[in-house]
């Protein structure tokens, strides 16, 4: 602790900290421009100046570490003249076109000036930089910059990518990207938050309002489980933009792609506005009244010839915890049976059996921070940065702040690049590379030194004796030594943290994954903690426990999709299983063979095209509900625009649906739901620590006739459904394609650019390729979501939740 | 009483005095003008009708769209929509005033960085709908041709003489959309 005095005022403050993050935490103003919390201090705009007592010099604040007993002013009469005179010189060449500048009204530099600063300059020049705007999100005028570099350090130091830069010099330096190209990065847009000045601004939002006609609202990110507090801005009832601020919510202001410009997915134009009942074979409009009693016929009729077990439902992992709730009430009340599932059934649920099976806990929520101050933090075979954009940033600012950061992964990902170690691997090998840490801790007696008693322990100690360090290296196609090496670090570590994904889409992990690495965890006595597998999307977490999986024998997502005839009638709701789910042409089957098909969703997706009924459902943001992310925190999400065409929430319509069937679910209105959901109890379980056995086995081996495996997974600006529908996302992606390594393309003959067939054991689709160092030798890799392309045709489900690979063929189309 | 004072009441010197006035002011010219037979000029600075000022230039409004007006104005019935044109320049869809809640303030006239928006002389535009009041675009820019014209620039320098004119329009920044079709 030191003690310092800020204009008269004594404080205290701990070691390390600047003059600014004192002043900061005790209310006391020090403008400042270049400055951001979360990035080093830089101490390049010289506006922070301030006048410590026996300093001849004025000091920068933000780069000035507070010391015992200094003396500061922060407001003198030799200050203000010098913010005066830097805000002067800012000013030389600023274009001042206020007046058309998105910035104007929130400008950084408009405020200070207006504040401190010369009504009039003694200077003038100007610059006659291009200003960018062709690029896809992210609208550039280097004429504004004032060059403060805090977006070309947050996109270095603090996203991992390094897409800009500061070039040129003296009067003609501007932030561009290299050689000044069209800016090509992930468009997180991290760095049109950072800019003080609107040289750097969200293309969507060019030119739609003034920042005074805009009023906020808070709400809760629709894509992934981590739950990023978004702040909505609007205009007479239309979200514009979305914008992270400072220190707000989980993600405290940070946002991704997805997130800042994935919001108009709301505004697509797939978007449904009325009920649509088949008749003579085609989808026709009809009214809610006619819709509802087609439903409620349809149901009573299925219920009267073959019993509640041959209805089912399928929920929805980014419908609200109140729509998801409302929906197990009525399949369990009205229908009266336990046929319901979400598409966690295909990821997030193997994961909690894992840690069922071996830790004894049912639920395992993440911590965001968790990999912070970790010596060895290891992230297993899974693109953090994309699916869990948020979390994965949490990894980089471990690594920078010294944490040993290995990244097992074939995959060339953002985390790969910035590891401290890349290990890469065959895809698929990853359980094996943990099997071999567990043999080779055993074999190094680590787990003696821990002085306890699991129960398994010779069970594993002989299930992993095979995957001796030559074994992995074989498996794996890393080298021995390299192996050992890491195996080594990673055991004798302080602290460490495992980290991975399981998600519907992704088809190179399973069980098997999270079972070998709590075993590992367990043996170097480590508890879930350190085990951090995040569940996928917005409400995953929320929709399992409200009850949207089988707890009394009912049929699950597998029985349900994957074995035609064993549902008559299938209630989908939000759901897009034909898109999202493997093997599509199976379930296809199922659909065809049901007697009624009800899709309730936001939009006419590929399911609800061959449904009987469909109805619409107002989307998030239309509607008031919950989600629960990954770290199991409740979050409202407040309803800020109104509905599209007739849609209303989900659970309204599920509500009026039990009502034409005279049945009553005694909830009517959004507050009594919420009670009722508030009595849900979770059951995390007891902790009993067990080592169970791991089988490893690739589902499909790539052979003669199949040589490559074929990856699914997500992309930094697509997650699903609702990335396709919004048209800035699509505007930087909208074209499925598959990852094809150089080696590949060059055996095969394939192009960049090119469609070539994949063909798999199930069947064959057309795709374009890239051609990309990303993925090695033997590896394809293709995002699933878009709904063209239906790679997913290709793939097989594993009902044992195992990771199942593909194994597919290439060729160029002829 | 004194005796003076009861020998006006006796006579009715008041009034007889008042009525002298009345008398004698039947004689002069009348002051009252006979509106409607009869107008009178507004003054210069005289705050009534709305407009947007034309540029002599480019045929088309000046104002680029700033917003100012609409931030100042207290009533809140200045409504300006923009958005991205073909050559990402600015361009200004809609500028639209509810006269009827306008409270002729002239505070948009003051905030406008371009002179680009003025209150006309004009008075008279007394209607029988709402939506006659509800001034567009394409209705401020006749108002300027048919109450300010050239004159109107000759009342911004001598009225207001705001810092305003002394701006240029940011160059190739801001257009009108035209109408479609
Ligand atoms: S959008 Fe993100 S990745 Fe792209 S330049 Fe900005 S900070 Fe960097
Ligand atoms: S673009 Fe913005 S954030 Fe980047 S250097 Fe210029 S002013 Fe700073
Ligand atoms: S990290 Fe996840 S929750 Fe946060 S903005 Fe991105 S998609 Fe949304
Ligand atoms: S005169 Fe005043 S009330 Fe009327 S439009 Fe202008 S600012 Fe608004
Ligand atoms: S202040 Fe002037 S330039 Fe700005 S929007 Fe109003 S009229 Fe147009
Ligand atoms: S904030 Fe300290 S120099 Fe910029």
């Amino acid at each position: 602790m030191i003690e310092l005095t800020i204009d008269g005022k004594k404080i205290q403050a701990r070691k390390g900290m600047t003059i600014l993050d004192v002043a900061r935490e005790n209310n006391i103003y020090i403008p400042h421009l270049c400055w951001d919390r979360r990035l080093k201090p830089y101490g390049g705009c010289r506006l922070c100046l301030v006048e410590v007592e026996g300093q001849r010099k004025l000091m920068a604040a933000c780069s000035t570490p507070a010391d015992n007993g200094m003396v500061v002013h922060t407001d003198t009469p030799t200050l203000r003249k010098a913010r005066k005179t830097v805000l002067e010189l800012l000013l030389v060449h600023h274009p001042l076109d206020c007046p058309i500048c998105d910035k104007a009204g929130e400008c950084a530099l408009q405020d200070l000036a207006y504040k401190y600063g010369p009504s009039e300059g003694r200077f003038y020049a100007e610059r006659k930089h291009e200003p960018e705007a062709t690029s896809a999100l992210i609208d550039r005028n280097p004429n504004r910059c004032i060059l403060c570099g805090r977006c070309v350090r947050v996109c270095w130091e603090h996203q991992g990518v390094g897409a800009i830069n500061l070039i040129g010099r003296g009067f003609n330096t501007k932030i561009s990207p290299a050689f000044e190209e069209t800016l090509d990065c992930e468009f997180c847009g991290q760095c049109v938050d950072a800019c003080p000045v609107g040289a750097l601004g969200a293309k969507p939002y060019k030119y739609r309002a003034r920042a005074w006609f805009l009023e906020s609202h808070d709400s809760i990110c629709p894509y992934c489980s981590v739950g990023c507090t978004l702040t909505l801005d609007l205009r007479e009832g239309k979200i514009l933009r979305v914008r992270g601020v400072d220190g707000k919510g989980v993600n405290q202001g940070d946002l991704c792609g997805k997130g800042r410009f994935g919001f108009d997915f709301i505004y697509g134009e797939s978007r449904l506005k009325t009920p649509l009942v088949r008749k003579n074979g085609e989808l026709k409009e009809v009214s809610w009244e006619e819709a509802l009693y087609y439903v409620a016929e349809r149901l009573k009729a299925v219920l009267k010839d073959y019993g509640p077990n041959s209805i089912g439902a399928i929920g929805s992992a980014r419908a609200s915890l109140e729509d998801n709730y409302m929906l197990q009430k009525f399949i369990r009340e009205v229908i009266g049976t336990d046929n319901i599932d979400t598409s966690a059934r295909l990821g997030y649920a193997w994961a909690l059996k894992g840690m069922e099976e071996t830790y004894g806990i049912k639920l395992n929520p993440i911590k965001l921070e968790s990999p912070i101050g970790k010596e060895v933090v290891l992230v297993l075979e899974s693109d953090l940065t994309s699916t869990h954009p948020i979390f994965g940033l949490k990894f980089l600012e471990a690594k920078n702040e010294g944490s040993h950061l290995m990244v097992v992964e074939p995959r060339r990902t953002k985390l790969a690049r910035r590891s401290s170690e890349w290990l890469r691997i065959k895809p698929g090998t990853g359980t094996a590379y943990i099997l071999g840490l567990i043999n080779f801790a055993i074999k190094e007696g680590v787990h003696l030194k821990k002085e306890m008693e699991i129960e398994g322990l010779d069970e594993l100690s002989n299930a992993v004796a095979e995957f001796t360090p030559e074994k992995v290296a074989e498996l794996t196609g890393l080298d021995k030594e390299r192996f050992i090496e890491s195996a080594r670090r990673f055991i004798n570590a302080e602290s460490r943290l495992i980290a991975l994904t399981v998600g519907a889409a992704e088809n190179q992990k399973g069980i098997e994954t999270v079972k070998a690495a709590a075993n590992l965890l367990m043996l170097l006595g480590e508890g879930p903690d350190a085990l951090q597998v995040p569940a996928d999307y917005s409400n995953t977490y929320g929709a399992w426990l409200m009850g949207l999986r089988p707890m009394n024998g009912g049929k699950d997502l597998y029985t349900m999709l994957y074995e035609p005839g064993a549902l008559k009638a299938l209630y989908v709701m939000g759901e897009d299983p034909l898109v999202t789910m493997p093997d599509a042409g199976r379930i296809e089957e199922t659909f065809k063979r049901l007697e009624l098909l009800i899709v309730q969703d936001i939009r006419l997706s590929e399911t609800a095209k061959m449904a009987d009924v469909v109805l619409p459902a107002a989307s998030w943001a239309e509607k008031e509900g919950t989600f629960i992310n990954a770290q199991g925190i409740p979050q409202p999400v407040p309803k800020v625009v109104s509905p599209t065409g007739d849609s209303i929430p989900d659970w309204q319509i599920l509500r009026n649906i039990a009502r034409v069937m005279e049945h009553d679910l005694g909830v009517i209105e959004f507050s009594a739901l919420k009670e009722e959901i508030a009595k849900v109890a979770a059951d995390s379980g007891q902790q009993r620590w067990r080592l169970v056995p791991v089988e490893y086995d690739l589902t499909e081996k790539p052979d003669n006739e199949y040589p490559i495996v074929m990856v699914t997974g997500n992309i930094m600006q697509h997650s699903g459904a609702l990335s396709v529908m919004s048209k800035s996302l699509s505007h930087v992606l909208s074209d499925a394609f598959v990852q094809v390594s150089p080696e590949d393309a060059e055996r095969f003959g394939v192009e960049d650019g090119g469609f070539i067939k994949i063909a798999s054991r199930k069947g064959e689709v057309f795709i374009k390729a890239r051609v990309s160092d990303e993925v090695p030798e033997g590896m394809l890799f293709v995002p699933v979501h878009f709904a063209h392309a239906r790679v997913n045709m290709l793939t097989t489900a594993s009902p044992e939740g195992r990771a199942h690979l593909t194994a597919v063929r290439i060729e160029p189309k002829g | 009483m004194t005796v003076q004072e009861l020998f006006k009441k006796i006579f009715f010197v008041e009034i007889l005095k008042g009525m002298a006035l009345t008398l004698s002011r039947l004689f002069t010219k009348p002051v009252t003008r006979r509106y409607p037979k009869e107008k009178r000029p507004a003054q210069l600075g005289f705050r009534g009708l709305h407009a947007l000022v034309r540029n002599p230039a480019t045929g088309d409004a000046k104002c680029v769209g700033c917003g100012l007006c609409a931030a100042i104005c207290p009533s809140r019935c200045i409504y300006i929509y923009t958005s991205e044109g073909p050559d990402h320049q600015k361009v200004v869809d809609r500028y639209e005033i509810e006269v009827l809640r306008c409270v002729y303030c002239a505070f948009c006239v003051e905030a406008c960085p371009f002179g680009a928006v003025v209150l006309t002389p004009h008075y008279e535009y007394a209607d029988y709908s709402r939506e006659d009041f509800y001034m567009t675009k394409e209705k401020l820019l006749e108002n300027w041709d048919k109450y300010m014209g050239e004159k109107g620039f000759e009342y911004f320098d001598k009225f207001w003489n705001p810092k305003s004119t002394h701006f240029t329009t940011p160059e190739g920044q801001a257009i009108w959309r035209r109408k479609s079709g």
